[in-house]
This record gives structure tokens, C-alpha cells and sequence, in this order.
């Protein structure tokens, strides 16, 4: 069982003081523990020791090689939520997350009512594209961190300080085979911001990011219509309208849309929790004066 | 002459006399004796810490929340010694509140989280072979009333130097503490009111204070049963009760 | 002349097998990233996994949960087993069932009984099935450069008194669901879950009250599953978890 004792749940004996601390500060770390961090080392022991963690490896040294051939040697295995429409955008009244809810398994469809919103905390959210798995673990273990960091210092961390601690750790597994693509958005005393991080521990600030296969779909409708200065009923019908048209055309992505609202007064709030897409097509199209099965102006030619 | 003597038994910590004492963990429990005087009750509607915060001068900056803090959101903490001791206390036992919410998606039991906390009390010396970090070399001069809400309700917990933890409805530790205890045991009675709780907190403070009692330097904290939720009380709410003292 | 040596085929033929008899060696001695071609390598190289199949299926209800799995395990084509459990008590009010590999399901429903057991004495209470379901989801992670080969539904009676159930991938993603269905006839399965339990996983979270009905439907769909799958038949095993605790019971079905 030692070998799954991560999480230092137990005792000191197991869980050193200070030792989860933000990785950030080295000061608190032993020289070791640096060197470990810097050289990104698999410990000769087999495990990958690192924030505290003890990851089990493979034995002998390809580490790497074994997660690359995974596929091949355990089919499903990897099998997890690939596809993914995922946008957020800054306006002016905070950052606006939208997402779909499918996840597939090749073409197997394995839910269409998948949360791809982590509620990390009560200020910051995550979205989920690429490994459910790795995205759910580290952002929830951001979460604690950032707990513990407001117990210390009395105060909440910034969300800049906050995606740079889920950054770092995608920088110490770099190469290692995570799968990650986040919208990482939060509000603290500056306001709404949202950065983009992957699991080549890429982080960018910006203003309007799509993740996921569908991403380009929404893209073209996100920047046909994107102003800074609208108003919140306008982004939430842009956020939708953008979920839909990438659903539409991208059969990985699916399900219901969902809508979280980022104030820049250090809250989030749940806007819709699930609009059919299905539903959403048909009205849009009717709007539009069209039946919404796409055969508009054409000759039928069975008449 | 030399047997039955401390002077050759008091300098280590992993030496006992021939007594069967360790002296330098009960000179450790004498330091708290030095310090300021933290309570805590424990009722049915919740559980009351109160400290007295020194200000040996008055050009001194009341600091906010220095000997009553967090440990998470159900759990405060009140302690009495040496604080900077306290300090590494209070950060083991919010980590791993905070790692039990991680692992298991709950709130840590208070018990437990006083295990924690004498677990690594008690975790002093030279420390073995190997070890990666080397424990304090002497034992943590603080005591700690840590008291919270849980599944088994409101709790109140001391903490001492020796590792060994006790469970009070009422308790009183620091300077003023025995004195204080000898007040408490007067006037408490299981079916107090948390508002009750909180007078007599205030009251015990007053007659064991050596300064006048004042909003900036006492401080109390509530745990409620029905929110199990730390709430630190105002300075305008102190002045209230104090204002009702007799 | 000795034509064979000036042949190309055979010129060739030789330098090949000379080629495979050192690069066993390679794979002896070498460390193994010196190895060129990766790839090569890593067909032949450390493999732990092996599919052993099976379905299994649960359905949360108003006050219970029913897991309905087969009980047969394969490797390739062969049979290896008839009667084997998918699923396992943690505690009075869950359970945990999971398809895959049959000997990583076996060591994680060990560790998770251990780590159960762990929870007792050091808390001096049952854990819930909310706990266990974060716990199971970082134990899963926990390997996540080496995972358990195995498809795992956590089920129980949440504090509520309701059924609940959590599906997970092999890498500890989890969810909490209504229904779910794992193993080698979850493509199968859900679509006979989905138009049964019609809007379950879907907007609507209303949750069946009968537990004959929802007992019937499981065996059923395992049945039904049987019909198509190779991996899947022999028994049903139905386990009923409500608040009077566990139940058991079997069932054949096809064993071709």
C-alpha cells in the first residue's frame, strides 16, 4: 500500500510541515527536492515523486515509451473524452464560460451530459478538454493549494497566481504523457481574468480562447460577433449560439450547453445548467424563417 | 548526590530521570503558564474560544487574529506559548484538513485534527537516520484549545506539549488559566446558550486580565452547530458584551 | 558456385537474422531508451495488460441500488472463468463493481477494501459513499503512469438515503450518475439503458422507486448483452444495496 499513499493524508511521519506548500516558493524546499524539480528525474525507486505526490511508474526506463504504447497494449485504456467544444471570453462585465457535455469514446458516444466546468472553488473555474482524468486531479489539487495559501496569508491568491501553480506542475510532467487544454478563469481584486494552460505547461492571458475539435466552429462565430462592451444578456446568447454552431458541425462535440458567469466581484455564478443543443438548432433556424432541416430553397426533386 | 538530581536529566529530550520524568517537556508545559489567556466552551448550540491579546506597550499595533485562528472553515484554534511554536502547529493542522478534503471529500473530524496536531508535537528530538527533514530538536512550548464542529457535534479539544490531547466542555489555559478554570467550574452548566457561552468567556477574561478588558485586546471566535462555520466576532459585538459586564 | 551466398534474398535473409538475435540482446543489456526504433520496442516490450472482458451494469433507484453483472472472464477466445465476481462490498452501503483486467480489478477492490478498513479505525466511522468516491477517483489516479486496467462503477446509498452511483474512466475521471454500464458490452448496453430509464442521464433526474422492476430490467440487459457479446454470459449476479444492507443473488444464462 505505500506505493498509493499520496495525498499525505495520514500523519507527519508521512506529510513533512510545509511540504505541499506552493511549489513556487523554493525556499521552503530541500536543495534535493530542487535538483529533483529541475532535472524533471524519475526517481530510481520506480516512483515519480513530486508535490508531494508518488505516482507509480512502469518498471525499468522507459517511462515514456510505456505511456506511448498504451493504446496499443490497453485498448480503452486511453480511451477518454476527446472531443470537446470549450470557449470562454472576457467582457465587460467578467468572462463568460460555455461549454458542451459530450464525451466520446471513439464513435461511441459515452455521455452527453458531462460537466466540462470544474467549480475549482467559489471564485475559480476550469474547463475540461483532453484527459477528464488530469484535468479534474490537478485542478481540484489547485484548489486545495489555494485553500491552504488563503488560510496562510489571510487573503485569497490572485487567479494569475493560482493558473501559474496549475502551469508549473504541467511544466514538472512535461513529456510524460498529461492531456490537458484548460480555460482557467477566476476573479480576484483586479477583476475577471481567464488564461489558457496545456499540458506543455503553455500559459496565456488573453481575451478569447476556444478549446477542443469543435474550437474553430466556434471561433468563427465567437469573432464575427465578439465586442467588449457587451452587456451580459448579449455574451450569454453569444456564448450559446457559439456552443451550438460548433455542436452543429463537429460530431465529437454535443449534448447540452452550459453557461457560468465569472463577476469581476471575486464570484461565479451558474447560468444555465443545461439547454439541448438539439432544441437550440431548431429554434435558431426557425428564427431565421427555416424549418431547420436544411432543405430551404432546394428543388426536391422526388416531386 | 548526583542521583535524583535534574540538573543531569534536563538537558536532553530523549533522557528520562531516574524519576521517570522528562524534564525539558514539563519545563515546555511550565512556558505556557507564561503565556496569555485563552478559553474555550463548549455548549450545544456551538463552541466559544476567547483570548487576551498582551500589549506590553502602548505604542504596540494590535495585530488581528494572531492567537486565534483558522484551521478550516469548522475548526478554529485559541492557543497560549510560545506563538511561533504554535505557528508550525497550526499550518500541520491545516494542511492536513486540508488533505483530508482532498482525499476524501469531507471535513476532517476535530478529534482528528488534534491527533495531527500532537502527533507532530510529540515528533521532537534528534530524529532518525534518514529522516529528510529533521524534526525540532525540543518540544513545541504551546498549548492549543481547538474547537469545531463535526458528525459528533460541537467539541473541545487541549492540546500540550507531551503529545497528549483531552476533550473539556470548558477549559482555560495560559497565565490566567487556573484561576480561570476555578471561575469557569462555578458557572458553567451543560444547557448554556452560545451568548451565555460567550459572557462567560468574557467575564472569566475580565476577572483574569491583568489590563482592562478592552474590544482590541480580546478576541472571540464562534463555531455554530447548525452552520459549522467559524465566525470571528467583531469589535463593535466584544464591546457589547463588555458593556454588559459585571 | 554456391549460389546461395551471392543470392540478394538471402544476403539479406542473414543480415536480418542477425539483426533480430542483437537486438535481443539490446533489449538485455541496453537501458532502454538507447533503442532506436521506440516503437519496435515497445510492442515487444514491458506489457502488463490483458483484457479479461465482461459487463456490468448499475441502476441507482429512490432508496436503493442494483448492480447486475455477468460473471464470466476471458482471454482472447478462451474461457477462463464461469463464476467470477465482479463485485465487491466496501462497506455495509456500497459496492464497488468494475470490468477489465481481472487481476488489477482484484487488486484495487483489496486496496480499496484496505484503505476502507484504514478509514475505520483511524475515524471510527463508516466512510460514505461520497468519500469513497473521491477516494477511489485519486487511488485510480494514483496510477496514472501505470493504471489499473479496470472500468469501475462505485455504487452505494448516499447520506440521503437515495441510490447513487459513480462512474469512472481508468484514470480516475468521475461522475455522478443515475445508470451506468462498463466492461466489453457497455456500447451494447447503454442504448438499452438510455431507452429504458428514458431521460435519466438526460435532463430529467427522477429515480425509479420499484426495485423488482429495475431488478428485472438489469437482468435483462445483461441477458440481452449476452445475446451479441462473446465476453459476456454464463451468470447474471444481481446485488441489491439498500438500507437493510446487501443481497446477492444468481442467475444462468447463456453459456456458449
Amino acid at each position: 500500500m505505500d506505493n498509493e499513499n499520496f495525498g499525505l493524508a495520514k500523519s507527519f511521519s508521512s506529510a513533512p510541515v510545509l511540504s505541499i506548500s506552493p511549489h513556487t516558493n523554493f525556499s521552503q524546499k530541500e536543495q534535493t527536492d530542487i535538483e529533483h524539480e529541475l532535472n524533471e528525474q524519475v526517481g530510481t525507486t520506480g516512483e515519480y515523486v513530486s508535490e508531494g505526490f508518488c505516482f507509480k511508474l512502469a518498471p525499468g526506463q522507459d517511462q515514456i515509451g510505456f505511456m506511448r504504447s498504451l493504446k496499443e497494449k490497453a485498448p480503452k485504456l486511453t480511451d477518454f473524452a476527446k472531443g470537446t467544444t470549450t470557449l470562454a471570453f472576457e467582457f465587460q462585465e467578467g468572462v463568460l464560460v460555455a461549454v458542451d457535455a459530450r464525451a466520446t469514446m471513439g464513435a461511441f458516444i459515452s455521455s452527453n451530459n458531462v460537466r466540462k466546468v470544474i467549480e475549482i472553488n467559489d471564485f475559480l473555474l476550469g474547463t475540461m478538454a483532453g484527459g477528464a482524468a488530469d484535468c479534474m486531479f490537478w485542478e481540484k489539487y489547485v484548489a486545495m493549494q489555494c485553500r491552504v495559501y488563503e488560510l496562510r496569508n489571510g487573503e485569497k491568491p490572485s487567479v494569475a497566481m493560482a493558473s501559474m501553480m496549475l502551469a508549473s506542475i504541467m511544466r514538472q510532467y512535461r513529456g510524460q504523457g498529461l492531456s490537458m487544454g484548460t480555460m482557467f478563469t477566476g476573479s480576484d481584486k483586479t477583476g475577471a481574468s481567464l488564461y489558457y494552460i496545456d499540458n506543455d505547461a503553455t500559459r496565456v492571458k488573453g481575451r478569447l480562447f476556444a478549446v477542443g475539435s469543435g474550437g474553430t466552429f466556434a471561433y468563427g462565430v465567437l469573432d464575427t460577433n465578439y465586442r467588449y462592451d457587451m452587456s451580459l444578456d448579449e455574451a450569454v446568447n453569444l456564448g450559446i449560439r457559439a456552443i451550438t454552431s460548433a455542436t452543429f458541425k463537429d460530431s465529437a462535440s454535443g449534448g447540452v450547453v452550459r453557461i457560468y458567469h465569472v463577476t469581476n466581484h471575486g464570484k461565479w455564478n451558474l447560468i444555465h445548467d443545461a439547454i439541448d443543443v438539439s432544441e437550440l438548432h431548431y429554434q435558431f433556424e426557425q428564427n431565421k424563417g427555416h424549418t431547420g432541416r436544411g432543405n430551404e430553397g432546394k428543388p426536391n426533386k422526388y416531386l | 548526590m548526583w542521583m535524583g538530581s535534574k540538573e543531569h536529566y534536563d538537558r536532553g529530550v530523549n533522557t528520562f530521570s531516574p524519576e521517570g520524568r522528562i524534564y525539558q517537556i514539563e519545563y515546555a508545559i511550565e512556558a505556557i503558564k507564561f503565556g496569555s489567556t485563552a478559553i474555550g466552551i463548549r455548549t450545544n448550540e456551538g463552541v466559544v474560544l476567547g483570548v487576551e491579546k498582551k500589549l506590553p506597550s502602548k505604542l504596540m499595533e494590535p495585530a488581528k487574529s494572531e492567537k486565534l485562528v483558522e484551521i478550516d472553515r469548522h475548526c478554529g484554534c485559541a492557543m497560549s506559548g510560545i506563538v511561533g511554536d504554535a505557528r508550525i502547529l497550526v499550518d500541520h493542522a491545516r494542511v492536513e484538513a486540508q488533505n483530508h478534503r482532498f482525499n476524501y471529500a469531507e471535513a476532517m473530524s476535530i478529534e482528528q485534527i488534534t491527533e495531527a496536531v500532537s502527533d507532530l508535537a510529540i515528533n521532537f528530538g534528534e530524529g532518525y537516520e534518514g529522516t529528510k527533514r529533521k524534526p525540532m530538536a525540543r518540544p513545541y512550548g504551546v498549548a492549543l484549545l481547538i474547537a469545531g464542529v463535526d458528525d459528533n457535534g460541537p467539541q473541545l479539544y487541549q492540546t500540550d506539549p507531551s503529545g497528549t490531547f483531552l476533550q473539556w466542555q470548558a477549559r482555560a489555559i495560559g497565565s490566567g488559566g487556573d484561576t480561570a478554570m476555578t471561575y469557569i467550574k462555578e458557572s458553567y452548566h451543560s444547557n448554556m446558550t452560545l451568548a451565555e457561552a460567550e459572557k462567560l468567556v468574557m467575564q472569566t477574561l475580565k476577572s483574569v486580565m491583568e489590563e482592562k478588558i478592552q474590544s482590541d485586546n480580546v478576541e472571540i471566535s464562534i463555531v455554530r452547530t447548525d452552520t459549522k462555520r467559524l465566525e470571528t466576532r467583531t469589535q463593535e459585538y466584544v464591546n457589547n458584551i463588555i458593556s454588559t459586564l459585571a | 558456385m554456391d549460389l546461395e551466398n551471392y543470392t540478394n534474398v538471402n544476403i539479406f535473409k542473414k543480415v536480418y537474422e542477425k539483426r533480430e538475435v542483437s537486438s535481443i540482446h539490446n533489449v538485455v543489456e541496453q537501458p532502454h531508451h538507447l533503442l532506436k526504433d521506440n516503437t519496435q520496442h515497445a510492442k515487444g516490450g514491458f506489457n502488463p495488460y490483458v483484457n479479461n472482458q465482461g459487463t456490468t451494469v448499475a441502476i441507482a433507484g429512490k432508496d436503493f441500488v442494483l448492480v447486475a453483472a455477468d460473471t464470466r472472464i476471458s482471454q482472447g477466445f478462451n474461457i477462463l472463468s464461469r463464476d467470477y465476481s465482479r463485485t465487491t462490498k466496501l462497506t455495509d452501503q456500497c459496492v464497488i463493481t468494475s470490468g477489465g483486467m481481472v487481476a488489477d480489478i482484484e487488486t484495487l477492490h483489496k486496496l480499496l477494501i484496505a484503505k476502507v478498513k484504514t478509514y475505520q479505525r483511524q475515524f471510527k466511522k463508516t466512510p460514505t459513499v461520497e468519500s469513497l468516491a473521491q477516494l477511489l477517483g485519486n487511488t485510480l489516479y494514483g496510477r496514472r503512469f501505470m493504471p489499473y486496467y479496470a472500468f469501475n462503477l462505485l455504487c452505494g446509498i448516499d447520506q440521503n438515503g437515495q441510490g447513487s452511483v459513480y462512474g469512472y474512466d481508468a484514470i480516475g475521471s468521475w461522475d455522478k450518475l443515475t445508470y451506468g454500464v462498463q466492461g466489453s458490452g457497455s456500447e451494447l448496453g447503454a442504448p438499452i439503458l438510455d431507452n429504458q430509464f428514458v431521460g435519466h442521464n438526460y435532463l430529467v433526474k427522477t429515480l425509479p422507486d420499484d426495485v423488482s422492476v429495475v431488478e428485472d430490467t438489469g437482468k435483462d440487459i445483461i441477458n440481452s448483452i449476452a445475446e451479441r457479446d462473446i465476453y459476456t454470459g454464463d451468470q447474471v449476479e444481481i446485488v441489491i444495496v439498500d438500507k437493510n444492507g446487501i443481497r446477492v443473488k444468481r442467475e444462468p444464462i447463456r453459456r456458449d
